[in-house]
C-alpha cells in the first residue's frame, strides 16, 4: 500500500454539536459577568507580619553585621537580633538596606567563621616544671 | 478534506475578539457559534464520549473567554481555541486513567469494536471510512491527537506542537508512527480493507 493511510482522516464526517453547547457556555458567562470578583483582597500576612519600621529593621541588620563581624558566627549575630524581636530580625532580612548591612555582616562573619577553621592548631609551648617546694 | 486554513480567520471573529475584550461579553457568542462544531469534533475524537466531549467544548469555551486576553491577536484564533480544548481532553484522559506513559494500541474498552460504541462510527457511512476510523481511534494518545489536529482540524505542525505541549520534532515523529501503525493495521486486518 503506497498511498498515506491518513490521507482521508479529513473525509470523515463532522458531528453535529449539541444545541446546548452555546446556551450554556454563555450563560455560565453570564453568570460570571454577575458574580462578584473571584479575587477578594486578602491580606497579606507576610507583609503584616513584616511591618516594621524602616528604622528598627536597619537597627537589627546593624545588630546583625555587628554580632556577626565581633563573633565571626552567623548565629550570634542573629541572635543578637532575634533577643530583640524576631519580628525585626526577620524584617532586617527583607528590607532593603537592613538586608545590606545584614548580609555584609553575615558575609564576613561566615568569612571568619569558615577562615577559623582552616587556621592551624595554636602551637603548645613546654609548661613550667613544677615546683617540688610543697609550700610553693 | 475541510478546509479550515489558518490564514481566512474570518473577520467575524476578530471583531468579535476585540468586541470581547472591549466589555461586550455578549460578543462571545459569534466565536461559539462559529467554532463549537469543530471544537466538538476534535473533543469527540479524542475522548470518544459524547457526554465527556462536550462538557470539554463547554469548559474550553468558558476558558477562552475568561483568558481571551492571553490570546495573540495576531495569530489565527482558532488553533489557540484548540489548543485549549485539546489539553482540557487530555486532562480529562489522564483523570480517566486512559493515558498511561506507553499506552497500549489496544487501550479503552470502545476500541475493539468501536462501530458499536463509537458515535462517530455511526457517522460514518462507507465501510472503508469506519475502518480508517477505528484504527485511527486504537492509535496511542498522543499519535491520536497529532492526527485529528493535522489531518483533521488542518492545524500546521507547529500548530499541533503548541496544542500538545511538545516540539514540533515530536510531532512529526507522532505522524510518522501513526502512519506506520496504520499500514500494519491495514496489512493485519482480515480482507486488508482500503484505507
Amino acid at each position: 500500500m503506497n498511498h498515506d493511510p491518513l490521507s482521508s482522516v479529513g473525509e470523515l464526517p463532522e458531528p453535529s454539536a449539541p444545541t446546548s453547547i452555546e446556551r450554556v457556555v454563555m450563560a455560565r458567562i453570564a453568570r460570571m459577568a454577575d458574580a462578584p470578583p473571584r479575587v477578594q483582597a486578602v491580606p497579606d500576612r507576610k507583609a503584616q507580619w513584616l511591618d516594621v519600621p524602616a528604622w528598627a529593621a536597619s537597627v537589627a541588620g546593624l545588630a546583625i553585621f555587628i554580632g556577626s563581624w565581633i563573633a565571626g558566627h552567623v548565629e550570634s549575630g542573629l541572635l543578637v537580633a532575634v533577643q530583640v524581636s524576631p519580628q525585626t530580625a526577620a524584617a532586617a532580612l527583607v528590607h532593603p538596606p537592613a538586608t545590606l548591612t545584614a548580609m555584609l555582616g553575615i558575609t564576613v562573619g561566615s568569612i571568619l567563621f569558615v577562615g577559623g577553621l582552616f587556621l592551624p592548631d595554636p602551637p603548645s609551648f613546654p609548661r613550667p616544671p613544677a615546683s617540688k617546694n610543697p609550700a610553693c | 478534506m475541510t478546509t479550515h486554513g489558518t490564514n481566512d480567520e474570518p473577520a467575524a471573529v476578530r471583531a468579535a475578539v476585540h468586541a470581547v475584550r472591549s466589555g461586550h461579553a455578549d460578543a462571545f457568542s459569534e466565536i461559539v457559534r462559529r467554532y463549537q462544531r469543530r471544537v466538538f469534533g476534535l473533543a469527540l475524537m479524542v475522548l470518544r464520549e459524547p457526554a465527556a466531549a462536550e462538557e470539554v467544548t463547554q469548559d474550553a469555551f468558558v476558558r477562552a473567554y475568561t483568558h481571551l486576553d492571553a490570546y495573540d491577536t495576531s495569530r489565527p484564533f482558532y488553533p489557540w481555541l484548540a489548543t485549549i480544548a485539546v489539553r482540557l481532553a487530555q486532562n480529562r484522559l489522564v483523570h480517566r486513567g486512559r493515558v498511561t506513559e506507553h499506552e497500549a494500541p489496544a487501550a479503552g474498552p470502545d476500541v475493539s469494536d468501536a462501530g458499536a460504541t463509537d458515535p462517530l462510527s455511526s457517522l460514518i457511512s462507507s465501510e472503508d471510512g469506519r475502518a480508517l476510523w477505528r484504527r485511527v481511534a486504537e492509535l496511542p494518545a498522543g499519535e491520536r491527537s497529532a492526527v485529528i489536529l493535522h489531518y483533521r482540524q488542518d492545524l500546521g505542525v507547529k500548530d499541533v506542537a503548541r496544542a500538545l505541549g511538545v516540539t514540533a520534532g515530536t510531532v512529526k515523529t507522532f505522524l510518522f508512527r501513526a502512519r506506520q501503525r496504520l499500514r500494519r493495521m491495514a496489512a493485519d486486518a482480515p480482507g486488508k480493507e482500503n484505507v
